[in-house]
């Protein structure tokens, strides 16, 4: 049975949360004690799924009595500014009550994606301010090509690894050694990304690099210091313009950051890629080529796992998968650019 | 209290303290904004549901010395030295953007557990429980990081010296050496080890998990910077630790005792007197609490979001814990030394378990009194008798690791929990805490006596 949410009586009740929560943190001029820490509209949807959902109301409940809690501690405060507090908490209250009392839920509907990626492509592009699309993809089968293709015909940036030579210039990370080993190397064709797979954390640091290590990124590990990095940059970038984007858990990201996007993985047979990996670089054996594959894959996967939670080859993480040895690299940019086809030339005359 | 006084005590008269944790475990999971509210009103009820039934049985003169004896003599020395580091630890802020991770909690853990040993787990507690709240708040999950903060900084790093806990300081008050708890350090060492462990798994779960909500620290600058202001308080925290240690060393030199060798003391009522020594030691740590204040700018404590509240929660609570748990303790020393334990293991989780609910204080010294009367003719020698390394070990070990089983097994557990609500991470409630004690605790004094307390 399909059941209705009264969404814009979560948001409004969300947002008086939060704001509640804002309003009494800085009354206390401290930097400790914030229960809602981080990105804004991250936290208002946080809160707007724990109205929506049936068994969270307990972990609500929690949050608030902590807002409570540090509202009564609060010094130099009147009574008039107290009252108004006391007030605000006692009407959110209510309200989170006959939310829990009259709301329904729709019983497949992802909360944490509803407004994303639930709705039709069209409603989809009219809600996107610029046009982003991430691309996954398994090693091998020509994903970067094909994101690069589409990001030709629809005649807008496309990322890879110059995202994380951004960020490592960021993190003032001068190492060129470790830049040419650790990371993709791209050329100028389509898709000749070559990767070795070996990741940042293969390298053997000396105690010294350690050390500097630790205070360049604040006693996080390195990798977790540049994703972090790296996720506030495609950030920044998707509030600025269009692209495409290939992996970097970039769905993932840009999902959290309530940003709409299309996600897409593009994966083939094993032995396809296989074969095509071994005809892309001859110096490797068939089964030095297998291991590659494997490995690259295995990187990607662990990656994805370490810092989504999901498991990278999922479908449903994506908006799309695709086979791509069913159409090739130009067959399958067809059928992507067909799903937008209508709305593509619409947004392309506006943008004229 | 007589000995014929003290071997008619009742079991019934444990009730109100029982009660009393009972509504400490309970309450606020039930009502919490009532017991907030009426806190004060129900540790008064208690305390009078154990007063008037003991005056009847053993009259008004017996009850008033009982209570007075246990304001005095125990809650005005552990609440003022609680106050006083409070007060001081408050004064420091740490001002930086490491970010909270498994690595840097374990950095942190480690650092704070030695310094237990160093500044005594009260002090040191409140002095990591900040900057380790702060570094972690981009986080959600972090009521682990607490948990495993009371685990080893609030109590098992105290067991080095003296000074890091008040059991080890009535043993060096009672003629073992100084020195003598560093014998401690190997089973410090494999309970870090294994604890350690057990967090950077159980951390690193919850930090990926964090991760994968979206939660990230700000680290947009380019390198870590940590700032300590109010360092200068460390003068008075060193005033503090002065005071502790002179509480132990002063009442054995004679110019503190009278005639009969007992330690002079202002008279309150009857047989209760409150050892200058004591009055001493308060007036330091009161005087480092206000100079403390005096001399630190408000800013640092509006930083540390320092509030009145914690403090005053625990003092309420532990007054009425104190009052009511004296059948408890007198029953424990009429009955000690009768319960037939004679082996370090044997006493390693009797003094254990006894300590995770009682003051950890009193539990020791009975268990070391019943040990010093079992006439051994090799060991420590303290003034309660001769005792075998092993069975000082497990009574000391004992005594200060079990602190950690509950919220009120030592005085720091209740004070970090009250800091952490207070500043936004979600603490598990009393029985919440103990499943995590029985949990990872539990197992770890296992393997302890195992290693350490099967031989004799």
């Amino acid at each position: 049975m399909a059941i209705k949410i009264d969404e814009e009586l979560l948001r409004t009740t969300a947002e008086r949360i939060y704001n509640l929560d804002a309003e009494v943190y800085k009354k206390t001029g401290s930097s400790l004690g914030r229960v809602y820490n981080g990105d804004k509209e991250r936290n208002i949807r946080y809160i707007q799924n724990l109205l929506a959902s049936q068994n969270t109301d307990h972990v609500l409940r929690d949050e608030m009595a902590l807002i409570v809690n540090m509202a009564k501690t609060l010094k130099n405060v009147s009574e008039k500014e107290y009252a108004h507090i006391r007030g605000e908490y006692l009407a959110i209250m209510g309200l989170t009550k006959s939310i829990a009392d009259n709301y329904t839920r729709v019983d497949i509907l992802d909360a944490n994606r509803t407004g994303i990626i639930a709705m039709p492509i069209n409603k989809r592009f009219e809600l996107m301010e610029h046009k982003i699309i991430t691309v996954g993809r398994t090693h091998g089968s020509c994903g970067s090509e094909i994101g690069f293709s589409l990001a030709n015909e629809l005649n807008i940036n496309y990322y890879d690894v110059e995202i994380f030579n951004e960020v490592s210039k960021r993190l003032e990370v001068t190492n060129t050694k470790e830049m040419k080993d650790g990371t993709l190397v791209r050329s100028d064709a389509a898709d000749t990304s070559v990767y070795d797979g070996k990741a940042f954390d293969d390298e053997k640091f000396s105690l010294k690099q350690l050390a500097s290590d630790f205070k360049r990124f604040h006693g996080l590990p390195r990798a977790d210091a540049m994703f972090f990095n790296q996720s506030e940059l495609i950030v920044e970038m998707a509030k600025r313009e269009s692209f495409v984007i290939m992996g970097r858990c970039a769905n993932f990201i840009l999902t959290n950051a309530r940003i709409p996007h299309i996600s897409i993985f593009i994966s083939a047979p094993f032995e396809q890629r296989v074969r095509r990996i071994s005809n892309i670089r001859p110096e490797l054996t068939l089964s030095q080529a297998k291991k590659l594959v494997k490995k690259v894959d295995k990187f990607r996967a662990d990656e994805y796992k370490r810092y989504t939670g999901q498991e990278w080859e999922n479908a449903s993480n994506f908006d799309l998968t695709l086979n791509s040895a069913n159409y090739g690299v130009n067959g399958t940019v067809e059928v992507i650019l067909k799903l937008f086809d209508d709305k593509i030339k619409v947004y392309n005359k506006d943008e004229e | 209290m007589s000995a014929e006084e003290l071997s008619s005590m009742p079991l019934w008269l444990c009730i109100p303290f029982a009660g009393l944790l009972l509504c400490i475990a309970v309450m606020p999971l039930i009502k919490p904004q009532w017991w907030e509210k009426h806190q004060l009103k129900v540790v008064i009820a208690w305390c009078i549901l154990f007063i008037v039934p003991f005056a009847v049985m053993f009259g008004a003169g017996t009850m008033s010395e009982t209570v007075l004896e246990c304001l005095f003599n125990d809650y005005l020395t552990f609440i003022v030295l609680l106050f006083g580091l409070y007060c001081v630890a408050g004064n420091i802020t740490m001002e930086g953007d490491l970010a909270g991770s498994p690595r840097v909690n374990i950095l942190l853990l480690i650092v704070g557990t030695f310094l237990s040993s160093i500044i005594g787990t009260t002090g040191s507690s409140m002095l990591m429980v900040r900057p380790i709240i702060k570094m972690n708040a981009w986080r959600k999950n972090r009521a682990h990081i607490m948990i495993f903060f009371i685990f080893l900084v609030s109590n098992i790093g105290g067991c080095l010296t003296p000074i890091g806990d008040p059991p080890l300081l009535m043993g060096f008050s009672r003629g073992v050496p100084f020195a003598w708890s560093l014998n401690l350090l190997p089973i410090l060492l494999v309970n870090m080890v294994v604890l350690l462990t057990i967090f950077y798994f159980i951390d690193r779960k919850y930090y990926l998990k964090d991760i994968a909500s979206g939660n990230r620290p700000d680290i947009s600058k380019a390198g870590a910077s940590v700032t300590f202001k109010g360092l200068h308080n460390i003068i008075f925290i060193a005033m503090i630790i002065g005071a502790v240690i002179l509480s132990g060393s002063l009442p054995k030199l004679p110019l503190f005792q009278n005639a009969n060798g007992e330690v002079i003391g202002i008279h309150i009522f009857g047989e209760v007197s409150f050892p200058i020594t004591s009055l001493i030691e308060v007036v330091i740590i009161l005087l480092a609490a206000f100079l403390s204040f005096k001399t630190t700018k408000k800013e640092i404590r509006e930083s540390n979001h320092f509030t009145w509240g914690a403090i005053k929660e625990v003092a309420v609570l532990f007054i009425g814990i104190f009052i009511t748990m004296q059948p408890a303790l007198m029953i424990l020393k009429n009955v000690g030394g009768s319960l037939g334990l004679s082996q370090p293991a044997e006493m390693f989780w009797v003094t254990g378990a006894l300590s995770s609910f009682l003051d950890n204080t009193p539990t020791y010294l009975v268990f070391l009194t019943t040990a010093g009367a079992m006439s051994f003719t090799s060991g420590v020698a303290t003034t309660v008798g001769m005792i075998p390394q092993t069975m000082l070990m497990a009574i000391s070990s004992g005594a200060v690791f079990m602190g950690a089983n509950t919220y009120i097994g030592n005085a720091p557990n209740f004070m970090v929990k009250a800091l952490s609500d207070e500043n936004g991470v979600r603490m598990p409630s009393f029985f919440g805490y103990l499943w995590w004690s029985v949990r990872f605790l539990i197992p770890v004094f296992f393997l302890d006596m195992l290693i350490f307390f099967l031989r004799g």
